[in-house]
């Protein structure tokens, strides 16, 4: 038996280029500025690819990390405001206190689904 | 009588590559049944590549590996399988002058065609686990080689309750010049859907009593008592019989046990209606207490099904017979999928088909159908595990070999929400070979994986960062060279899983054995040797929290057994006597390779 030598390799939901957010800039989006972001509804694994899609599905735009996660179940760590929203438990999921795997990222990063059927992303009305 | 040195280099060296490929193929079916086979390697005649002394009439010799007598062109044969594995017009000790049930690889083979020997290795060996030539699942009439046709010809197409597996052009069971069949026999080996098969056929998920929370009435013992006393209940087999070894709840000293037969109702404690060897024993909390668990005796034909009723706290040893048919063919998995009483159900699993179903038992041990949507139309492994928290139901996820994707299942009440996707993003990669270990690793009370990769490829260790509404893993990468057979239980008492990676040192390429103890992410390994060629039984027999090991050898004259006894204290076993085990039987709930 050789050497064993763990390591980090991936965190489940990270995603590639995300970067760590929070805070009213990111409420400006290409000079247009938007109302309070807030947890789209649920859609379903294959409807879109990324969060900038989900959001236009309700005539809404994304914002990128503007929505609060917990940080225990936020990837890439440390994040306490992310864009997803994933999960498998349709009621924790889409409720009013939605629980779930949050990863901070853009808009147009794909969607990593792995175990999860359902989504939610952070979105608001454009004003 | 003088040895020619060069004619016995030659021996020796085509003897190596024989015992060194067939070794390898059998570990390689052993990793994903819940067989052992053991090589008496004592009995090889190294100098006679013909078989040497190995007799089957020996009690304890089952097969006969050899070089001659591979019947007329075949280049490989193997007689032994299930359907003569208790025909009196075989060799044993009351029949000394009987056939000889044999695994042939032509010597042809060995001198010119070393490329294709673990081809032969797999293959033939294959049939000794009852698998048949996969080409038979395609038309031969186009084929141009007669031997292709020997199977099923004129064809008829093979019913889906015969398949174990999607027909796979790939599988080491079928010869590559045949219609269907793809690659060589220089390239041909057990694949992805191979082991698939043998899994379905000699693997059935039990309780998976380490899993339970305390919470939720868990007990991480098998128990059998209806008390604090953990046990083993042995199984034997023609005629049935059902003994169980209990051992005394506080142990400071020897480890003692008494022996008591489990009988059925007032019938006598052997049964007459034995089901010919065909059944499989389930262990679980189906009808009753953790501290006296059911056995659900599944016969996967058409012959009877039973769940045998642990009376025990009814201050009854006898088991209550309840007949109980169950579906034929299918994969029974154990878990608290919906029940919030902590009882355990069956979900009847039929790879391939549409009609999966999910039981339910009320504390009489009657049974009824849930109305959920647990269909499983793809061939895949069960891995059932507490994912989310020890306190939720059970979670399943589905793993599918040859594509490494993943199906998730969690149980709410009332309903199953499901999800798919692949396990390559956190490293484990499709086609290759894993052991997808289960236990709690860190400790946290979430159910967590060790993908064992035996050989070279990277190993992956997933640590559950799940809640309730997602299923979330930290995955770590491994490097765990050579082959083992890994054993999952607390070496150390500190209240999280720990993993004994048991390798035979007899074998060709035996070693050190090590283990591993976990603290979170990080591992503490010591190395062990162990010389013999076992099938271990974990379990606390002594309820200090700390897992011991019986070393069952159901080869060895009257069955001398090690037990390792775990000493926290001092992170070490320590040696008891062996334990004389019951001849011809195995104890119900043993572990497969810890999935």
């Amino acid at each position: 038996m050789r050497a064993i030598t763990p390591f980090l390799v991936i965190l489940v939901t990270a995603a590639c280029g995300a970067r760590q957010a929070g805070g009213s800039e990111d409420l400006e989006q290409d000079g247009m500025s938007l109302a309070e972001p807030d947890w789209s509804s649920c859609v379903e694994k294959g409807e879109v690819e990324t969060c900038a899609q989900a959001c236009e599905l309700e005539g809404m735009e994304c914002v990128a990390n503007g929505c609060p996660a917990d940080p225990e179940f936020c990837d890439p760590e440390p994040c306490d405001m992310a864009t997803q929203l994933l999960g498998l438990n349709e009621p924790l999921l889409c409720g009013d206190e939605p629980a779930g795997g949050w990863v901070a990222s853009s808009c147009d990063a794909p969607i990593e689904w792995l175990l999860s059927s359902r989504l939610r992303c952070c979105c608001a009305q454009p004003n | 009588m003088s040895i020619n040195e060069e004619q016995d280099a030659v021996n020796l060296e085509r003897y190596l590559l024989f015992r060194s490929e067939l070794e390898t193929a059998l570990r390689g079916w052993e990793r994903h049944t819940r067989m052992n086979f053991e090589h008496l390697v004592s009995l090889d005649a190294r100098r006679y590549p013909s078989g040497g002394t190995c007799d089957t009439a020996l009690a304890h010799v089952w097969f006969r590996a050899q070089t001659k007598d591979c019947y007329g062109s075949l280049q490989g044969q193997a007689n032994a399988n299930g359907e003569n594995e208790f025909d009196p017009s075989f060799g044993s000790p009351q029949n000394p002058d009987g056939s000889d049930r044999i695994l042939c690889i032509d010597w042809k083979i060995l001198a010119a065609g070393q490329q294709q020997v673990p081809y032969f290795a797999g293959h033939e060996s294959g049939h000794i686990l009852g698998l048949e030539h996969e080409h038979a699942r395609w038309d031969q009439e186009a084929a141009l080689k007669d031997h292709c046709r020997e199977d099923n010809y004129p064809f008829e197409p093979i019913s889906p309750d015969r398949a174990l597996t999607p027909a796979d052009p790939w599988s080491v069971m079928g010869y590559g010049e045949c219609e269907g069949s793809e690659g060589l026999r220089s390239t041909l080996r057990i694949g992805p859907d191979d082991r698939l098969g043998a899994y379905y056929t000699f693997n059935w998920s039990d309780r998976r009593v380490r899993d339970m929370a305390p919470q939720v009435g868990g007990v991480a013992q098998r128990r059998w008592a209806g008390d604090e006393r953990s046990g083993i209940l042995w199984y034997l087999t023609r005629p049935d019989r059902l003994l169980e070894w209990r051992f005394d709840a506080d142990q400071p000293g020897q480890l003692n046990f008494e022996t008591i037969e489990r009988c059925l109702g007032d019938s006598p404690c052997v049964w007459s209606d034995d089901s010919g060897g065909h059944w499989h024993p389930i262990m679980g909390r189906f009808s009753g207490s953790a501290h006296g668990l059911d056995v659900f005796m599944y016969a996967p034909d058409e012959r009877p099904d039973i769940l045998l009723r642990n009376q025990s706290q009814e201050s009854s040893d006898a088991f209550e017979r309840v007949d109980t048919p169950a579906p034929d063919r299918a994969i029974p998995i154990v878990g608290n999928f919906v029940v919030a009483s902590g009882r355990d159900e069956i979900l009847w699993y039929r790879p391939g088909s549409l009609s999966d179903h999910l039981w339910s038992f009320d504390e009489a041990g009657q049974h009824f159908t849930l109305e959920l949507d647990v269909d499983q139309s793809d061939y895949r492994i069960p891995i059932p595990g507490h994912f989310r928290s020890r306190t939720h139901a059970t979670d399943i996820i589905w793993f599918k070999p040859s594509d490494a994707t993943l199906d998730t299942w969690i149980f709410e009440p009332g309903a199953v929400f499901k999800g798919v996707g692949s396990a390559e993003l956190l490293g484990v990669e499709p086609g290759v070979e894993y052991l997808p270990l289960v236990g709690n690793f860190d400790g946290d009370n979430r159910t967590d994986m060790f993908w064992y990769a035996p050989g070279l490829d990277a190993d992956y260790l997933w640590l559950s960062d799940s809640n309730p509404a997602a299923i979330l893993w930290d995955s770590y990468q491994f490097a765990v060279d050579g082959e083992y057979h890994p054993i999952v239980g607390d070496f150390d008492a500190d209240g999280d899983d720990d993993i004994l990676w048991y390798r035979p040192a007899g074998e060709l390429a035996g070693g050190l054995s090590w283990l591993w103890r976990f603290d979170g992410a990080e591992i503490e390994p010591s190395a062990l040797q162990i010389v013999g060629d076992y099938v271990p039984y974990a379990e606390d027999f002594d309820n200090d929290g700390c897992t011991d090991i019986l070393w069952y050898d159901p080869v060895a004259p009257n069955n001398p057994s090690p037990l390792w006894r775990c000493n926290p204290q001092d992170l070490t076993f320590s040696c008891e006597q062996p334990i004389v085990a019951p001849k011809a039987s195995y104890p119900v709930g043993v572990n497969g390779r810890g999935y």
